[in-house]
């Protein structure tokens, strides 16, 4: 019991580090997409695209931790 | 300002370039390599039939265990398409730009002025280059090889080759034609001074000969001062030809800026009291060095006439202060003022402000253009503060001082 309570505690930790750096990343790369892009629509789907797949990825770690 | 490139007025984009799509490829393809083996190696297990080995307890864990390296591979996807996307070559009419960005943080933008490019070499150097048509561009200058000057995986370098050399061809043009248009200038203006000064002559020895009928000699008069202020235009056009090339001859001396400030006040005090004007002067004794006659004849004069052609009622006061290691001449007004429109175009060739037509149709708008290339020329500054329409105005010149 207590190794399945550890296990997850380890899982929700790394879980919580990876949306963390996910979003770190994220914020950095979006500052570089607006600030530097010279076309105004980039940045956009810059952003789009990468909050899209990290948020499914993101869920799918969420998911198998609740499984 | 365009994507953290300062473009001067006028300048404009005419290629931008990344590097070609196989780079991204290339740079990419480890990555993703990496990112899959650990599914491939799954669905080897899986096919082996060795996958039963895994106990069912396991599969959260290697589901969570393969969201994360999934996420840790785009993540670093996304890093290797954002260096791709903001490394990029822009030439313009004028220059050449190179963007690298190095990572995350370090980001180097190198600018060649068309002018210093002595000659770009293009370079392709193997089968897929060849294949995919792309290559590496360098631009040679006249001074020590720089490093940045190296674009690698361009697409059609030679493209982008002869658009530079097009442009370098330009430019070279623009300043034969430039060179011929201000020959032509001198020209033209010298041999309008030779008219004006004739008549000018004519003008004055009708006005001074006596006796001369009282209708006749005002028209002389008239006619004469009508005459100067023409030659005076055309010397100011003449002037402004050699500052305009950054040659501008300086008979450089040390003088009082005291003395010299009083001097073109006196000179205008008259026009100031025919108008019902308050003309003040006040300085410090403060040495220049500096061509005296063309800043009391192009500067001060020049400021403190347009004081009094603005100014309708009110007072005129003309200031000399010490601040640091330079003088500041203030000439402050009452009159029109400047509105933030006039105010952007107060000191370029033919900058009159709105309110020339009405109080000083005699503006050629180069005036001030003048002064600011005279005052530029003596490492000074010029500047014009006022809060608005009909609010005074004061412009400001700032000298070095010499001991």
């Amino acid at each position: 019991m207590s190794e399945i309570v550890s296990l997850s505690a380890v899982l929700w930790v790394v879980f919580g580090a990876a949306a963390v750096l996910t979003v770190v990343v994220g914020v950095i790369l979006a500052y570089h997409w607006l600030r530097y892009s010279m076309n105004p629509f980039m940045p956009v789907l810059a952003v789009g695209t990468y909050g899209v797949v990290s948020f499914l990825l993101l869920s799918l770690m969420f998911g198998s931790i609740v499984a | 300002m365009n994507g953290q490139i300062h473009l001067e007025p006028g300048e404009h984009i005419i290629v931008k370039v990344r590097k070609h799509w196989i780079i991204l490829v290339r740079d990419t393809m480890g990555t993703v390599a990496v990112g899959l083996l650990p599914f491939i190696l799954a669905a080897a297990l899986v096919l082996t039939g060795h996958a039963a080995l895994i106990p069912n307890t396991l599969l959260p864990v290697l589901s969570f265990a393969s969201a994360v390296w999934l996420l840790t591979i785009w993540m670093a996807l996304a890093l290797i398409v954002t260096d791709y996307y903001l490394d990029i070559w822009i030439v313009t009419e004028r220059r050449v730009y190179n963007i690298e960005q190095q990572g995350l943080f370090e980001r180097q933008v190198a600018t060649w002025s068309m002018d210093r490019i002595q000659e770009i070499t293009v370079r392709t150097s193997n089968v897929v280059e060849t294949l995919f048509g792309y290559g590496t561009i360098q631009v040679e200058t006249a001074g020590p090889t720089d490093a940045n000057a190296i674009a690698h995986g361009i697409p059609h370098p030679e493209r982008i080759r002869a658009v530079i050399l097009k442009q370098i061809g330009h430019i070279g043009e623009l300043e034969e034609t430039t060179k011929k248009q201000e020959g032509l200038i001198h020209m033209i203006g010298h041999e309008v001074k030779g008219y004006l000064t004739k008549d000018a002559a004519a003008f004055s020895n009708i006005a001074e000969t006596d006796p001369v009928p009282p209708v006749i000699k005002h028209v002389a008069e008239d006619a004469l001062v009508e005459t100067r202020k023409g030659v005076s235009t055309v010397m100011n056009i003449l002037d402004s030809a050699d500052p305009h090339n950054g040659t501008v001859l300086l008979a450089t001396t040390r003088f009082n800026v005291a003395t010299t400030l009083r001097t073109a006040v006196d000179f205008l005090r008259r026009d100031a009291e025919k108008r019902g004007l308050l003309l003040t002067c006040d300085s410090a004794d403060a040495y220049v060095n500096g061509d005296e006659v063309k800043l009391r004849e192009i500067v001060f004069r020049n400021l403190i006439d347009n004081a009094i052609r603005y100014t309708q009622k009110g007072s005129i006061d003309v200031r000399g202060l010490i601040t640091g290691g330079f003088i500041q001449i203030h000439v402050t007004d009452t009159g029109a003022g400047i509105s933030s429109e006039d105010m952007t175009r107060l000191f370029t060739e033919g900058g009159a402000g709105t309110n020339a037509k009405s109080l000083n149709p005699e503006s050629t708008g180069f005036g001030l253009f003048l002064a600011k290339q005279i005052v530029e020329a003596h490492r000074g500054r010029i500047w014009a503060e006022s809060k608005g329409a009909g609010q005074g105005a004061t412009f400001i010149v700032e000298l070095p001082l010499t001991a």
